[in-house]
């Protein structure tokens, strides 16, 4: 059921209990309320009447005169005549319940001796012909003759006003009902909107929808719902992101490092399976051993780095003093020779902590990345230089193609390539840059690329210094 | 002569192919990236063409959408991307036929030969000398005439015709005929090879070369 129905539903039967429960407590005291007024004056009516009566008979009697039926009905004939009422009867009975005189024909159903039982009251209310009655009876000794009088007071109009009253409530209340209903319904559904909003979002977030997000602006508990709910979406959507990412990242290394790996296997096994097939003649045979031996050096040059590269994975290393100027001189030197590339050095002299053997191979990296730009002057640059903040950094400078503006994020990711078909024939693998930045991360630093394209690029990372 | 171009960017594959190709006398053009192939395609007219999908500039996927606009010419991948998704992806752009890398050659070569049977509408007839094999049904005609082999011996002509005009070594005719079923056995070798030259009558065809093995000469 929803929120507004039970809300609904709930308050009006509240409503409708507390309302029903009033009405009946004002009506019952009003009813009772008159019944006991129209008791003090009925009674004392009869009692009037009663002694009227009685002190005729008495009279009667003191003047010698027998009393009889015919006496009494005149008598009360003739208290009648100047107390003519509707709504009055009056009735006589003598000691055997026989009625001796009635002001109406007959009174059907009347019990004197019910009325003379009564314990604590001296009435009783009857219905006569959907009339209501007040009865009130007395009775005197005449001569050891019990005389009974009975007076019923017509109080119909009380019940009347009382099932009046009855109905009238009745039309207010479904009126009240009906009106505190349609406000608590409205109250209601201005309440639970945001709710089912809420659940609406939710739904088509579980759906996979997650940048859904909630608008409500309400400063109550449900604004607070929003809010959190909201901050929940958030957090979600962003560590869904974060994982897509890194599906997406592994799908991306696995998708290079298998190309990387059969690309080379095909050529082997398709050169070497035609050798050993047939006789081939001396050019054939020639090309088909170079490309064995340039592809499994290239497997071979794969493997050794992807190795490094796993191997470094949370692996801490030791590090040590290094002369960093020096360091940078041989190192290139032996670049110079080994890539027949021109590499000009210019150091300040420093002392930085790192591994000889890893940083050899992230400027190794640097220099090859610079050599494939095809630096115009087919020169690279290497400066050396001490921070103000303590650092010691090492730029390598080309002037070459340059790395154009969206591929500079993703340089360093595993097997990301701007242009395949260059970096294949200049021999990259394609995980030189996140080689090294694995590196530098163990040395607390990062590679930062600065690029314009057709003008070149200047490669950057900074070490710490030996603290005197 | 089929026309066939290689978009490779990897050249040691593609000279590979265009090699083997060359052998049995195809015509091979090589293109390494996608854009310099769309511009050839422009120009010339291939039978066949087989197509990488990593490539620089425009991939093969897109390539592929161009060719298939452009003419009817059969295509072929041949990639290193061996999910299936890719190759849904590829067969369903309109590709005849997917090999993913590493491959053998004479795989590549079977789904050249495939493809283009189904191009030359259903002639999977190949006439060599005075005889006619057709390599679904595995049968050899020759004269009108069927001529009955076991399927060693079938397996045994398909790979010489393969590589006919050039001397095959022993051991790898052995290896490529009974694969690792059983060990180098020359003596097995040479009965089919005489059962062979009997059956269809190719004496001076098949030829025996001194210390290497045989070589088929038409």
């Amino acid at each position: 059921m929803k929120i507004w129905k039970k809300f609904v539903l709930f308050s009006i039967s509240i409503i409708a209990i507390v309302l029903s429960c009033s009405r009946y407590y004002t009506v019952k005291n009003n009813f009772l309320h008159s019944i006991e007024n129209v008791r003090q004056q009925n009674e004392s009516k009869h009692v009037l009447e009663k002694y009227t009566l009685e002190n005729n008979i008495v009279k009667t009697i003191q003047e010698g005169e027998e009393v009889t039926n015919t006496k009494i009905e005149e008598y009360i004939k003739n208290l009648y005549t100047y107390m003519e009422n509707d709504s009055e009867i009056t009735a006589v009975y003598d000691e055997e319940y026989k009625q001796i005189y009635s002001n109406v024909s007959k009174i059907e159903g009347l019990d004197v001796k019910e009325i003379l039982n009564q314990e604590d009251v001296n009435y009783i209310i009857k219905k006569i012909n959907s009339k209501n009655y007040m009865l009130f009876c007395s009775y005197w000794n005449v001569d050891s003759n019990a005389i009974y009088i009975v007076n019923m007071y017509d109080i119909t109009e009380i019940y009347e006003e009382r099932d009046r009253q009855i109905y009238e409530t009745l039309i207010s209340d479904i009126v009240i009902l009906i009106i505190s209903a349609v406000t608590i319904f409205i109250f209601s559904i201005y309440l639970t909107k945001p709710i089912s909003k809420l659940n609406k979002i939710s739904k088509k977030i579980a759906k996979g929808n997650f940048e859904e997000r909630v608008n409500i602006k309400s400063k109550d508990e449900i604004g607070e719902l929003a809010n959190s709910f909201n901050v929940m979406a958030d957090e979600v959507e962003s560590k869904i992101y974060e994982l897509k990412k890194q599906v997406k990242q592994k799908n991306d290394f696995i998708t290079g490092f298998s190309h990387e790996l059969k690309t080379p296997m095909t050529a082997i096994m398709g050169y070497s399976d035609m050798l050993r097939l047939k006789k081939c003649d001396e050019d054939v045979t020639r090309k088909a051993l170079n490309y064995i031996y340039s592809e499994t050096k290239r497997l071979s040059n794969l493997s050794h780095k992807l190795m490094l590269l796993m191997s470094l994975t949370d692996e801490k290393i030791e590090l040590k003093n290094i002369e960093i100027d020096k360091f940078i001189k041989k190192v290139s030197a032996k670049e110079e020779m080994s890539q027949n590339i021109k590499i000009e050095v210019k150091t300040e002299r420093g002392k930085v902590l790192g591994d000889t053997e890893l940083l050899e191979c992230v400027l190794k990296n640097l220099i090859e990345n610079a050599r494939k730009a095809e630096p115009k002057d087919n020169k690279v640059m290497i400066i050396g230089e001490n921070l103000e903040n303590g650092k010691y950094r090492i730029s390598v400078i080309d002037k070459g193609k340059g790395i154009p503006k969206e591929h500079i994020d993703r340089v360093i990711e595993e097997f990301y390539m701007i242009d395949k078909s260059r970096s294949r024939n200049s021999g990259g693998s394609g995980i030189g840059l996140s080689l090294s930045q694995k590196i530098l991360s163990l040395h607390c630093s990062k590679i930062n690329i600065e690029s314009s394209v057709n003008i070149g690029t200047t490669v950057y990372f900074d070490l710490k210094q030996e603290e005197n | 002569m089929n026309r066939i171009l290689i978009v490779e960017d990897e050249i040691a594959i593609s000279d590979l192919i265009k090699i083997e190709l060359e052998e049995r006398c195809y015509i091979c053009d090589i293109e390494n990236d996608g854009e310099s192939a769309a511009e050839l395609i422009e120009k010339k007219n291939y039978d066949l063409i087989l197509l990488d999908i990593m490539l620089p500039k425009i991939d093969g996927y897109e390539l592929l959408e161009y060719i298939k606009q452009k003419a009817n010419i059969p295509v072929l991948f041949v990639t290193a991307k061996n999910q299936t998704r890719d190759k849904i992806k590829g067969l369903n752009l309109g590709a005849d036929d997917y090999i993913t890398k590493p491959f053998e050659i004479e795989e590549l070569i079977a789904r050249i030969e495939a493809v283009l049977r189904r191009y030359n509408n259903g002639n999977e007839v190949q006439n060599i000398g005075d005889i006619s094999i057709n390599v679904i049904s595995r049968t050899v005609m020759k004269n009108g005439r069927e001529i009955s082999l076991t399927p060693k011996e079938f397996d045994l002509l398909v790979l010489l015709i393969q590589n006919k005009n050039f001397a095959l070594y022993r051991e790898t005719i052995f290896e490529k005929v009974w694969g690792e079923e059983l060990e180098f056995e020359t003596r097995t070798l040479d009965l089919h090879i005489q059962r062979l030259r009997k059956k269809l009558d190719w004496k001076d065809k098949i030829k025996t070369v001194y210390k290497i093995g045989y070589m088929l000469c038409i």
